[in-house]
């Protein structure tokens, strides 16, 4: 294969945006450079550029992603978890989300687009089951979702992931069910 | 102030560390590297192999970090997250070698492993002196759930985790740390 073999655009842009998953997600934010993505797929820094914009605008674009979150105003408290699991997962096991958690670890720019995500597309749909507190909730469940694909997908701490998906529902739900709508505590 | 300027060892070797803290924190294991430290500190690299050995070693010395659990034998089950948390918020808020080892280990395998390995080691004996059954799943939610808050609270900062007070996030985190370890295994 040439280095000038055909392309079309949007070829080209899924490639790069592909490629920019990868180097963001092994390098962090601050280390990948325009150059080293175009390198990777065989392109010019500018073809980059122009397509994209600065490397903040291609982060925020290989970095987008949108998480459908059920309405949960009228779900059942027993049911919340089993609402929500099947779409973290989808989520979780998503290489655009996994890319932004470990950029997000060592960038404030990650850490922004990171916690953007959660306040416009988690936190308003979560909201809609609490029945109280809701940032002490919301902060809480977001904790325990970033820290389950946190030690499952990126530290791959054997006991989490050695877990099957059945088994991490399983005994997640009633962490899920205890702080969106259990009881707050005295 | 010279270059030159007269040093003990031991200042020499917690400044060593403590630079070697923030460049695998920022910059992950891979890309940090001897000289880079050296030079930060304003000394040789052939001194800080001297003093730390190989950069792995170094990174292993830099990162380790005590967490010191109380034995869970026998608690009550009402008690168990307050006996905990004020030990783990000891490590995730003050203990800087522990917050570079959990940045470093989201770019970094080898990272990675040295925190799980310290996990398994330190901490699960500790927490399965209290669960009564179905001990690894147990373990490892409990561990999911605190990684989870600290890289929420002093990592990512983010918002509505980090501004809780100590108090606050204890009472919210207390009923996980119950079910998780020593509530009703789920159907």
């Amino acid at each position: 294969m040439t280095a000038t073999r055909p392309r079309n655009a949007s070829q080209t842009r899924a490639d790069i945006l592909s490629a920019a998953r990868r180097r963001f997600g092994a390098e962090g934010y601050e280390r990948t450079t325009l150059r080293a993505v175009a390198a990777d797929v065989g392109v010019d820094a500018a073809l980059v550029i122009r397509y994209f914009g600065s490397k903040q605008d291609l982060f925020a674009a290989a970095a987008d992603f949108s998480i459908e979150l059920p309405d949960l105003s009228r779900a059942d408290p027993d049911e919340v978890a089993g609402m929500l699991l099947p779409r973290f997962f989808a989520v979780w096991e998503d290489e655009t989300f996994v890319a932004l958690l470990r950029a997000a670890m060592t960038s404030q720019v990650a850490a922004d687009t990171l916690r953007r995500v959660f306040a416009e597309q988690v936190a308003p749909k979560l909201i809609t089951a609490t029945p109280d507190n809701p940032v002490q909730r919301i902060g809480l469940m977001g904790a325990f979702v970033i820290g389950l694909a946190t030690t499952r997908y990126v530290l791959a701490n054997p006991l989490v992931a050695n877990l099957s998906r059945d088994e991490l529902s399983r005994w997640a739900a009633p962490v899920i069910r205890q702080l969106l709508v259990g009881p707050a505590p005295a | 102030m010279s270059t030159k300027r007269p040093r003990n060892a031991a200042q020499t070797r917690a400044d060593i560390l403590a630079a070697a803290r923030r460049r695998f924190a920022t910059e992950g294991f891979e890309r940090t590297t001897l000289r880079a430290i050296a030079a930060d500190v304003g000394v040789d690299a052939a001194l800080v192999i001297r003093y730390f050995g190989s950069k792995q070693d170094l990174f292993a010395t830099a990162t380790e970090f005590k967490i010191e659990l109380p034995d869970l034998t026998g608690a009550d089950p009402d008690d168990i997250a307050d006996m905990l948390l004020p030990r783990y918020f000891a490590v995730w808020e003050d203990d800087q070698s522990f917050l570079a080892l959990l940045r470093a280990a989201m770019t970094s395998r080898i990272a990675a492993n040295t925190l799980n390995e310290t996990l398994a080691k330190h901490v699960a004996p500790t927490l399965m002196g209290a669960t009564p059954d179905h001990h690894l799943q147990r373990i490892a939610l409990t561990d999911a759930f605190v990684i989870g808050l600290a890289a929420t609270r002093s990592v990512l900062a983010n918002p509505p985790v980090a501004s809780l007070s100590r108090e606050e996030l204890s009472r919210w985190a207390g009923p996980v740390f119950r079910q998780l370890l020593v509530g009703p295994a789920p159907p």
